[in-house]
């Protein structure tokens, strides 16, 4: 079976000269012969050059899992291209990737033995899972004069991680309950960080004593220092909707794009300082990941919000939320709170008696969706009085010890966490 | 409505459009005017060449000036009629040009320079057959002429049923899509 058909090109050519050379012998004009050779000659040797072959194409993207911004090459290879002479492709737009060259159309000619190199530059702008749509793919022959295709080939799936937005914290968790970490504990152990000077005990190291006060004293003292131990932080993502709209990472941002990527940045930071860090997605799928520590920990985390699907599963209630958060995890609520879902589960969090920190990812001068032929001056009141309302919610959650902090990067949560650091080294009166 | 064209096809169409016209206008120099509507009704089509250069219009635009060249001018085999020639092919050229892909696929160099050189070399025998036709006019007929000529037609008609009669049966479907 032949996959070549003849071209556009080639049938006018041989129109031309057909019509051309018939009235040259009909009236006996040789000028038609003249203006006819041209196209005799493009006919004869588009004719000449027709192939025989039955091209495959085959196509592959260099990285499938990648980073927002991240490039990768889509690539083409034509199995038994024999004749074929130039290759066009063309890739549809999809939404959020950019694509090199613009439009994603690309011409070359064939190398020697079908090679290839009409690769196209692909570049997410946006976190999730991204289907690149399908491409067409047509060859020529020498002289144009046969085609085959175009042909549809199937777009690959990207997974585009979140990139990871700026962040660094110096302050301490406030309640680390874990074995061998980077944060001072409250409780008195092997550590560098000074804690006081105490009697001599049996058992204590020989090499603790301060000979210093212990001459003094006319009794032996030791330095005592803290134990340093790691922690357990529960990042809480609410993907219950999306407010703005999203550009990518070139663009606005929405807050859900705010959300995920302070996720991603959290997650990055507190493994890698050795912390054991879980996630738990408030959406469609309800995701959820236990506490754990490491680079390949850190991907899955990454991996899942990723695939986060947002909106609203059906079941939703306060009650039945389960966040799998044991004593002294600190749980950073990634919200918008807009939702009176989020802003219950997490009162009921502080209420448990878990530090936990409210971060607000609702970009500035963020506009709401309304239902069409809504009158916007009405909508921008209703959301005017929807903000006033969330701050007051804040306050509230302020008031029983879960502070509020806007998302702004490196420091969010340095202000907060020492705070609730202070808080925990404060005796306190529990009630049975 | 503007078509988005990148510059590379907005010369290739400005070609399309120019060179018929050129072809007709050559051949005042042979003594044909050519007439308004005439030239109208090729700016016509020239146009919808090319805005669609895959279409059968530019049978057409093609097959008009060379009648009129046969038709028109007192003398046919003016060296005007090299130039025309000229025209035909680069429009013809212009148009295999833009239709390798979408409208919007820039223009690829080499792809330009390879056929520069292809429309040189099919250039190669119009002055060689201008000046046997030029040398041969006047002259008692001879037979051999038509014998050529009719070999010639023999070629054009086997051409076209190579290209014509045969309708592969192409099934996109059963292309191997692997991805």
């Amino acid at each position: 079976m032949n996959l070549w058909e003849p071209t556009p090109a080639l049938r006018r050519a041989t129109a031309v000269t057909a019509v051309a050379l018939g009235l040259a012998l009909l009236l006996g004009e040789p000028v038609l012969v003249v203006l006819a050779a041209p196209f005799l000659l493009c006919s004869v040797l588009g004719v000449v050059h027709r192939p025989a072959s039955s091209p495959r194409v085959r196509s592959w993207v260099d990285q499938a899992t990648l980073h927002e911004g991240q490039g990768t090459v889509s690539r083409l290879l034509i199995d038994d291209a024999e004749g074929a002479e130039y290759l066009v492709r063309r890739t549809a737009p999809t939404p959020y990737v950019a694509l090199h060259p613009a439009g994603g159309m690309r011409g070359t000619l064939l190398g020697e033995g079908g090679v290839v190199e009409a690769s196209v530059d692909v570049s997410p702008r946006r976190w999730g899972r991204r289907a690149l749509a399908h491409e067409k793919v047509a060859l020529t022959s020498p002289w144009g004069g046969f085609c085959c295709g175009p042909v549809m080939v199937h777009g690959h799936t990207l997974t585009v991680l979140p990139t990871t937005a700026p962040f660094d914290s110096r302050a301490e968790v406030p309640q680390p309950l874990g074995l061998v970490g980077a944060h001072r504990s409250q409780r008195n152990g092997d550590g560098s960080e000074f804690s006081g000077i105490r009697p001599f005990q049996a058992g204590d190291r020989l090499r603790r004593i301060n000979w210093r006060v212990s001459l003094r004293s006319e009794s032996l003292h030791v330095v005592a220092t803290r134990s340093e131990e790691d922690s357990a932080v529960l990042i809480v993502v609410d993907a219950l909707a999306e407010h703005g709209v999203s550009g990518g990472i070139d663009g606005a941002a929405s807050s859900l794009d705010v959300t995920v990527r302070a996720a991603s940045a959290l997650a990055e930071h507190y493994v890698r300082r050795g912390d054991r860090v879980g996630l738990r997605i408030l959406g469609v799928g309800g995701e959820s990941l236990a506490c754990g520590a490491g680079r390949r920990h850190l991907r899955r985390l990454q991996w899942t919000l990723a695939h986060l699907r947002p909106g609203e599963p059906r079941d939703l209630s306060a009650d039945r939320l389960r966040f799998r958060a044991g004593s002294g995890t600190v749980v950073i609520v990634l919200s918008p709170m807009l939702h009176d879902v989020v802003v219950t589960a997490t009162a009921g969090l502080a209420g448990r008696g878990l530090p936990v920190i409210v971060v607000d990812t609702l970009p500035q001068g963020t506009s709401p969706a309304v239902v069409k032929d809504t009158d916007p001056v009405v909508a921008a009141l209703a959301w005017r009085m929807r903000l006033t309302d969330r701050d007051v919610l804040f306050a509230r959650l302020s008031r029983i010890g879960c502070p509020a902090v806007p998302w702004r990067g490196p420091g969010t949560l340095d202000d907060v966490l020492h705070r609730l650091a202070r808080r925990a080294q404060l005796p306190q009166v529990r009630v049975r | 409505m503007i078509p988005r064209w990148t510059p590379g096809q907005w010369l290739l169409r400005v070609v399309i459009v120019l060179t018929p016209l050129g072809a007709v206008l050559a051949g005042i120099p042979a003594g044909a005017t050519p007439g308004a509507y005439f030239l109208l009704v090729l700016l016509v089509l020239a146009v919808l060449f090319a805005l669609f250069p895959a279409s059968t219009a530019g049978v057409l635009v093609l097959l008009m000036p060379v009648v009129w060249w046969a038709a028109a001018p007192d003398d046919p085999l003016h060296p005007m009629s090299m130039v025309a020639a000229v025209a035909l092919l680069a429009c013809h050229v212009a148009a295999v040009l833009a239709s390798y892909g979408p409208d919007r696929l820039p223009l690829d160099p080499a792809l330009v320079r390879l056929w520069v050189r292809r429309a040189l070399l099919v250039l190669v025998p119009v002055p060689v057959l201008w000046a046997a036709a030029d040398v041969l006019t006047g002259e008692r007929e001879r037979p051999a002429v038509w014998v050529a000529g009719l070999a010639v037609a023999g070629v054009a008609a086997v051409l076209s049923t190579t290209v014509f009669g045969e309708r592969p049966q192409q099934l996109r479907e059963s292309f191997v899509q692997l991805g």
